[in-house]
C-alpha cells in the first residue's frame, strides 16, 4: 500500500508542474497586465508590451512603481483551439476554460501589488473579462476597488468593471466582422488606415501608433481609480492560485501532446487537431457537469441539513476564486460569501449569450459598410457613408451609450473570426517602419569654384521593399560657378508610404586653394636647383601643401631634396622642416631611377633658417616664389621635372589652407622600436601591421602621421593593447572623419621559407644559397629541406652548413651522440623525395663542434650549405619542389626574432585568364620566367597570376594587365628591403 | 458467468477497452516527458541564473576586445562569429562601433540590446523558464534605451543587423514560442552610462 502511494505522488509530482506564488503583496505600486488577443504570436505579442511600456516610458505613476505583465494567453491545436474558444466566449459567453485557469495560475505567481489593471486586446477581452469577474472582490481575489480593466478592440460586449475601452470603427476585425456576429462594445475612434495598416486591428501598429497617447491617457485614469485595500494581507499572494482541477489537468496533458504536434503538422493535422480536442473537451466539460451535479446535489444535501440545525447555510461556502457555479448575473458588486478553508477554482458551464438574429431573407441583409455606419454614428468625427435606400437601420444610440445591437440575418459561422482572410493574426512585420537613406561618398564636401561636381548620391533600403535607391528624390541646388554653400537633400517613401528620415549632404563651394599650379611643362629641369619666381601673391593663410615632380637617377639613398618658399617681398626664405629632421631637410630621395610624385603635405612647416622660429604665415601684399634644390651630399645630381610621361602629373603644385582641410587619411603608422610600418588601405580602412616574432602586443605605442588639421582618437603615442583590432577615427579639420580598423599581426619565426618552388637543383653533393635571411635573432629553431637519396645506399650523411657571410664563420649541423660534426642526418637509400625535419634538438657549431649553439646576429647576412658529407661516388639531388603539397625545399625558423625576411622568390606565374591557363617556367639561377601562350593570343595586354614569397611585395603589381609583346621586367622586394628583378618572356606558340 | 463473457465479447466493451490502454498509453508517455522534465530542470535553473548574469561589460563598450571582421562566416548560421567571445556577435558588434565611434553612451546601449538578441539566438537550452528569462532581460535592455531619445530608431539599427536573415527571424519565431508570462524587468542599462564620458 505504501509503495502504490509513493508511486502515485511520484507520478503525480512528474505529470504536473510546480507551482510556485508570489509571497508579498504590496499596497502601493500598481501592476499593468497584458492579455493578447487570438492568434497574437508571442513575438508580437512581446512586441505590445513593450511598444505599451514604451508609450508609457515610465515605470513609476503616482509616485509608485509600475510593473508591466504579459499574461499569456497560449495558442492550442495551431490556433484552432482559440478559434473555437473564441467561438464559446463570444456566443455562449463561457466564463471559463484551460487557458483562463493558466492566466490566474500566472497572475498569482506574478502580481505583488494590490492595484491591478487588465489591458486587454481582442480576444483577450474575453479573457480579461472573466478574469475579473473571477477575482474582483471575491475571496482570494482582488477587491474590486483595487482592479480595474481597459480593453482594446474588443469583441465584447462589456468591460468588466466598467472600465474604459477603444475601439476604431476601421477595424476590420472587431468592428466590420465579429460586430456582424455580436453584440460589442460601440466603437468610440475613427482611426484613418493606409494600406499598410492591413486590418487595422493590431494593438502595437495601430492601435498604439495611432491613438498611444489617448491609449495611456486613459490607462493612467484607469490607474488613478484604483485604490488600496485592507482586506489583501502583505505576506500573501496578491491573488491566490487556483486550484487545478483533475479535468484541468488532464486538458494540460493533452495540450501538452497535442499542441507541439498540431503546431509541427498543422495542415495536415487540422481535421484531427479539432476532433481531438472537442472531443478531450466533451470530455473534460461532461466529467466537470457530472462532477458538478454531483457536488451540487450533495451540497444542497448538506445546506438542508445545515439549515436544519442552524440556518446558517451559504454564509460561509465561497472559495478562494469561487468554487462553484456562481449565478451569471450576480451583480459584479456583491461579495461572496466563502469558506476559507476549502478553495477552489469555480468552473462554469456555458450558458447561451444573448445574439439578436432575425429571420430576414439573405436579400434583405444590409451590406457590411451599412450596419457598420449604424455603429459608426455613435462616434462624432465618423463621417456617414451613403446609406442604400432599401437598408433597414437600428435608431443609433447617443454616444454616450455604450451598449448596441446589430442585427443581423445570417447564423453566427465561426468562419467570420480568424480565418486566413479576416488577418486578426498581426502581421510579423507589418511596414511601419520607414526606409533609412543612407549617403555614398563624403559628407560636407568642398569644392573649388569652377570644378565640376558629380553628387554620389545616396542608396535607400526598406525593410520590406529591400533596395529603393531608384526612388529616392534629390534636391540638389550646387551651382559650382558660384561660391555659397549648398544643402543637398534626399528622401524616398516605402511601397507604404513612410517617408525616411531626410538626409542631407553639405556642399561647400570655395574659391580655389592651389597658389600655383604648373602641370605638363614640357621642359625637363636638369640641374641641383630649380627656382620659381614670383609664383603666387595676395595669399593668407599657411601653405598647406607642395608637390613636386623629381628623379633621383638612381644615386643612392640619403641625398635631401629640400625645398623653401621664399618670401621676396621681404627677402626670407622658409626652408620645409619637419619634426625630427634638419631644416630644410623634408624630402628624403630614395635611390630609385624613376620620377617620383613628392607631395609635402601640411605636417611639413615652413620656417626661417635654422627653423626654429614660427611657421610661414602668407601675407596677401607679398610675392612668394618657391626654390628646389638638393640640400647636400655626393656629386649626383638630381632632376626636377617639368613634365612627366604621365598625362597630368604635376611639376610644382602649392596650397594654401584657407579653409578647412578635408583630409582625414592616416599617412604613416609605425611601432618606431619595433621598426615595423603598418599599410595603410584608405579605401577599406583598414591599417595591418605586423611586428616581430615574440613580440608583447598587448602594450605597444604606434607612432600615427595624419593629414594636416586632422585629429585622431585615441591619441597618437598613447600605448594601446593591440591583442584585438582597434579603432583609430582621424577627423578632418572640416568634421569629417574616418574609421581606421588596426590589426596587428605577429611576425611568424620563420627566417626563410620556399616552397614549392619548380627548379629541381641536381647538384653533385653541394647546394650553396646566398643571403638566406638576415635581421634575425635567437637560434635555428627548426630547418627542413626537401632531399632525394637517388636509391643509394644508406649512410651517406646529408650535411647542413649555416654561414656568417659577414663574419665569414661557418656553422655545421650537430646533435649530441649522432655523429661526426656535421653529419646530423643518415640518407634513408630511397628513390624519392624526403622532408628532412631538423627540430630544435639539433645545434649549428664551427667545425669541430665543440663550442656553443649559433646565436644570430641581427646585424649580419647568412647563407645556408646544402651538401653530402661523405661516402662514395654516389649523387644526392635537393630538391627545389617536392611532389608533397606545401612541402619545403627549405624552411628555416629561430627561437629569436625574425625581423624581416629576405625570400624574394616568384614561386608561381601563370596566365589564368587564359582558356586554358598557361603556366609559367621559372628559372630560379638565371631569375626568368618563361611561359608559352597559344597561337593567336593578343599579349598585349595579359594579365599574369603571381604568388611570390612571404613578406615579399612585387612591382608591377599582381594581377595587372602588361604588355608582353617584349620581356617585362618584375621587382620582388623582400620585406627586409633587398631586391630581385625576374624577367617574364612570353613565346606565342606557332600554329 | 455466460451473461459476464457475453458483455467482454460485446463490441462496446472491447471500445472501452482499446479507450482505456490509448489513455494508459498517453499517461506513460506523459510520464516519461516529465521525468525528462526534471532530470532538465537543474541544468535549466542554472541557465536562467547565467541568463539574468550575462551583462555587458565596460571593456565590451570601450572596444577592448574588438573581435576581426567575420567576412561571410558571419551569416552562414543563426549564431554567426563571436570570435572574442563577449556573447556579442561579431558583425553587429563591429556595426556598433563603425556607427557610434565617438560615443560609448550610444554604443553601451545597443550593445546591451544586441548581447540579448544574440543570447535569444545562441540560447542552450530552449524552453520556457530559459526563453521567458531572455524576454526578461530583453526588456532590461529596452529600458536601457530609454536613455537614447528615439527608442525605435536604435532598436531597428541593431535589429537591421542582428536579424539579418530570414533564417534568423524564423528562429526567432520558433524560439518565441516557447514563452510564458513575464514581469518586464525594472533594471535598465548593465553599465552606468553617466560614468562614460562621450
Amino acid at each position: 500500500m505504501k509503495k502504490l502511494f509513493f508511486i502515485i505522488i511520484l507520478i503525480f509530482f512528474l505529470i504536473f508542474p510546480n507551482l510556485s506564488f508570489a509571497t508579498q503583496c504590496f499596497k502601493t505600486g500598481y501592476t499593468i497586465a497584458t492579455i493578447n488577443g487570438i492568434f497574437t504570436d508571442k513575438r508580437a505579442a512581446e512586441d505590445n508590451l513593450i511598444t505599451l511600456i514604451n508609450e508609457f516610458r515610465s515605470y513609476s505613476y503616482n509616485n509608485q512603481n509600475v510593473d508591466y505583465q504579459y499574461l499569456h494567453n497560449p495558442s492550442h491545436y495551431a490556433g484552432l483551439g482559440d478559434l473555437l474558444d473564441s467561438v464559446e466566449q463570444g456566443l455562449f459567453d463561457e466564463k471559463s476554460d484551460y487557458d483562463l485557469i493558466e492566466m490566474l495560475n500566472d497572475a498569482s505567481q506574478k502580481v505583488t501589488t494590490q492595484k491591478v489593471l487588465l489591458v486587454a486586446h481582442s480576444q483577450g477581452n474575453f479573457y480579461s473579462n472573466n478574469f475579473y469577474d473571477m477575482v474582483a472582490s471575491k475571496e482570494g481575489g482582488v477587491p474590486k476597488e483595487s482592479i480595474g480593466m481597459y480593453g482594446v478592440a474588443s469583441p465584447d460586449d462589456h468591460v468588466s468593471g466598467g472600465g474604459q475601452y477603444l475601439t476604431s470603427d476601421s477595424d476590420r476585425v472587431i468592428a466590420k466582422a465579429v460586430g456582424r456576429v455580436l453584440k460589442i462594445l460601440t466603437p468610440n475612434i475613427h482611426i484613418p488606415l493606409t494600406k499598410e495598416d492591413g486590418s487595422g486591428h493590431d494593438f502595437a501598429n495601430v492601435y498604439l501608433k495611432y491613438q498611444g497617447d489617448k491609449i495611456i491617457s486613459d490607462i493612467k485614469e484607469s490607474l488613478n481609480k484604483l485604490k488600496e485595500n485592507n482586506e489583501q494581507e502583505r505576506e500573501a499572494p496578491c491573488i491566490s492560485p487556483p486550484e487545478l482541477s483533475i479535468a484541468h489537468k488532464i486538458e494540460g496533458a493533452v495540450l501538452f501532446v497535442a499542441d507541439p504536434l498540431a503546431s509541427v503538422t498543422k495542415d495536415v493535422a487540422v481535421g484531427a487537431a479539432v476532433g481531438t480536442y472537442n472531443i478531450g473537451k466533451t470530455i473534460v466539460n461532461t466529467t466537470i457537469q457530472i462532477a458538478n451535479a454531483t457536488a451540487s446535489s450533495i451540497y444542497s444535501v448538506a445546506k438542508s441539513i445545515a439549515g436544519i440545525f442552524g440556518g446558517t447555510a451559504g454564509k460561509n461556502s465561497a472559495a478562494v476564486i469561487l468554487a462553484d457555479n456562481e449565478p451569471a448575473e450576480t451583480p459584479p458588486d456583491t461579495k461572496p460569501e466563502v469558506v476559507k478553508e476549502n478553495p477552489k477554482v469555480i468552473i462554469k458551464t456555458t450558458t447561451p449569450k444573448e445574439v439578436v438574429m432575425t429571420s430576414t431573407s439573405p436579400t434583405d441583409e444590409p451590406p457590411l459598410d451599412v450596419a457598420i455606419n449604424k455603429t459608426m454614428d455613435a462616434v462624432a468625427e465618423v463621417p456617414v457613408l451613403p446609406v442604400p435606400t432599401e437598408a433597414v437601420l437600428v435608431e443609433s444610440p447617443p454616444l454616450a451609450q455604450k451598449e448596441e445591437t446589430i442585427i443581423i440575418e445570417t447564423p453566427v459561422d465561426s468562419s467570420d473570426i480568424g480565418t486566413s482572410e479576416t488577418p486578426i493574426r498581426r502581421r510579423k512585420h507589418p511596414d511601419i517602419i520607414p526606409p533609412i537613406v543612407t549617403l555614398v561618398g563624403d559628407n560636407p564636401i568642398t569644392i573649388v569654384v569652377g570644378t565640376s561636381y558629380t553628387d554620389s548620391g545616396a542608396t535607400a533600403s526598406d525593410d520590406i521593399d529591400k533596395d529603393i535607391t531608384a526612388n529616392i528624390v534629390t534636391v540638389n541646388p550646387v551651382d559650382v560657378n558660384v561660391i555659397a554653400d549648398y544643402t543637398i537633400t534626399y528622401n524616398v517613401k516605402d511601397k507604404a508610404g513612410n517617408s525616411a528620415t531626410e538626409v542631407t549632404r553639405l556642399v561647400h563651394v570655395v574659391r580655389s586653394n592651389v597658389l600655383y599650379s604648373q602641370l605638363d611643362n614640357s621642359t625637363e629641369i636638369s640641374f641641383g636647383s630649380v627656382s620659381s619666381f614670383n609664383s603666387f601673391t595676395g595669399a593668407s593663410g599657411h601653405v598647406q601643401s607642395i608637390k613636386f615632380a623629381y628623379n633621383d637617377y638612381g644615386n643612392s639613398t640619403g641625398h635631401f631634396v629640400g625645398v623653401a618658399v621664399v618670401d621676396r617681398t621681404a627677402g626670407v626664405n622658409y626652408y620645409a622642416s619637419m619634426a625630427g629632421g634638419e631644416c630644410g631637410d623634408a624630402y628624403e630621395s630614395t635611390g630609385v631611377n624613376t620620377k617620383i610624385i613628392v607631395e609635402l603635405d601640411s605636417a611639413v612647416k615652413y620656417k626661417a633658417y635654422p627653423c626654429t622660429g614660427p611657421e610661414l604665415v602668407l601675407d596677401p601684399t607679398h610675392t612668394y616664389g618657391v626654390n628646389l634644390f638638393r640640400n647636400h651630399g655626393g656629386e649626383n645630381t638630381q632632376r626636377f621635372y617639368g613634365s612627366s610621361n604621365s598625362n597630368n602629373s604635376i611639376y610644382l603644385n602649392i596650397t594654401d589652407d584657407t579653409f578647412p582641410s578635408t583630409g582625414k587619411s592616416v599617412k604613416v603608422f609605425n611601432f618606431l622600436n619595433l621598426g615595423a610600418k603598418g599599410i595603410v588601405d584608405e579605401v577599406s580602412g583598414n591599417i595591418d601591421i605586423t611586428v616581430p616574432f615574440g613580440t608583447d602586443i598587448t602594450a605597444l605605442t604606434p607612432s600615427i602621421k595624419i593629414s594636416g588639421g586632422a585629429s585622431i582618437s585615441p591619441d597618437n603615442n598613447i600605448v594601446q593593447n593591440f591583442t584585438n583590432p582597434i579603432i583609430y577615427v582621424v577627423t578632418a579639420e572640416n568634421g569629417l572623419s574616418q574609421s581606421y580598423i588596426t590589426t596587428v599581426s605577429i611576425h611568424s619565426n620563420v627566417l626563410y621559407s620556399q616552397l614549392n618552388n619548380s627548379v629541381e637543383i641536381t647538384g653533385a653533393g653541394n647546394v650553396s644559397l646566398q643571403n638566406v635571411f638576415t635581421g634575425a635573432t635567437g637560434n635555428i629553431s627548426n630547418l627542413k629541406f626537401s632531399y632525394n637519396d637517388h636509391g643509394n645506399k644508406a649512410g651517406h650523411f646529408i650535411g647542413v652548413q649555416i654561414t656568417d657571410k659577414t663574419a665569414a664563420k661557418g656553422y655545421y649541423v650537430y646533435k649530441s651522440g649522432f655523429g661526426e660534426c656535421g653529419d646530423a642526418y643518415q640518407s634513408t637509400d630511397a628513390n624519392i623525395p624526403v622532408i628532412v625535419n631538423l627540430d630544435e634538438t639539433y645545434q649549428y657549431r664551427q667545425y669541430p663542434c665543440t663550442g656553443p649553439n649559433l646565436v644570430l646576429d641581427p646585424t649580419h647576412i647568412y647563407n645556408v650549405n646544402l651538401f653530402r658529407n661523405q661516402g662514395g661516388v654516389d649523387i644526392q639531388r635537393f630538391y627545389g619542389s617536392s611532389n608533397i603539397s606545401s612541402a619545403a625545399y627549405l624552411h628555416i625558423e629561430t627561437n629569436g626574432v625574425a625581423t624581416q625576411s629576405s625570400a624574394k622568390q616568384i614561386n608561381t606565374f601563370n596566365f589564368n585568364g587564359l582558356s586554358p591557363s598557361v603556366i609559367g617556367a621559372i628559372d630560379e639561377v638565371n631569375h626568368i620566367v618563361s611561359i608559352a601562350v597559344p597561337f593567336g593570343t593578343n599579349v598585349t595586354a595579359l594579365v599574369p597570376t603571381i604568388t611570390i614569397s612571404p613578406y615579399a611585395s612585387i612591382s608591377p603589381n599582381n594581377k595587372i594587365a602588361q604588355d608582353f609583346s617584349s620581356p617585362v621586367a618584375y621587382t620582388i622586394t623582400a620585406e627586409n628591403g633587398s631586391t630581385q628583378i625576374y624577367v617574364v618572356m612570353v613565346t606565342v606558340a606557332s600554329l | 458467468m455466460e451473461k459476464i463473457k457475453r458483455l467482454f465479447a460485446h463490441k462496446i466493451f472491447k471500445v472501452l477497452i482499446w479507450a482505456f490502454l490509448i489513455l494508459v498509453g498517453a499517461f506513460v508517455v506523459l510520464v516519461i516527458v516529465r521525468a525528462f522534465y526534471f532530470y532538465n530542470l537543474d541544468k535549466t535553473n542554472a541557465q536562467v541564473a547565467k541568463i539574468h548574469a550575462t551583462k555587458l561589460t565596460l571593456d565590451d563598450v570601450m572596444g577592448k576586445n574588438l573581435p576581426p571582421d567575420p567576412g561571410a562566416e558571419a551569416d552562414k548560421t543563426v549564431a554567426g562569429i563571436d570570435a572574442n567571445n563577449n556573447g556579442i556577435r561579431d558583425d553587429v558588434e563591429l556595426a556598433v562601433f563603425k556607427e557610434y565611434p565617438n560615443s560609448a553612451k550610444t554604443r553601451a546601449v545597443l550593445l546591451q540590446y544586441a548581447l540579448v538578441l544574440q543570447m535569444q539566438m545562441t540560447l542552450p537550452i530552449v524552453n520556457k523558464e530559459t526563453v521567458t528569462a531572455t524576454v526578461e532581460d530583453k526588456s532590461r535592455a529596452n529600458l536601457c534605451m530609454w536613455n537614447l531619445i528615439d527608442v525605435e530608431k536604435y532598436e531597428n539599427f541593431v535589429k537591421k543587423f542582428q536579424i539579418n536573415t530570414e533564417q534568423r527571424n524564423k528562429y526567432l519565431d520558433d524560439f518565441y514560442k516557447y514563452m510564458g508570462s513575464y514581469t518586464a524587468s525594472r533594471q535598465g542599462c548593465d553599465i552606468d552610462l553617466s560614468t562614460l564620458l562621450n
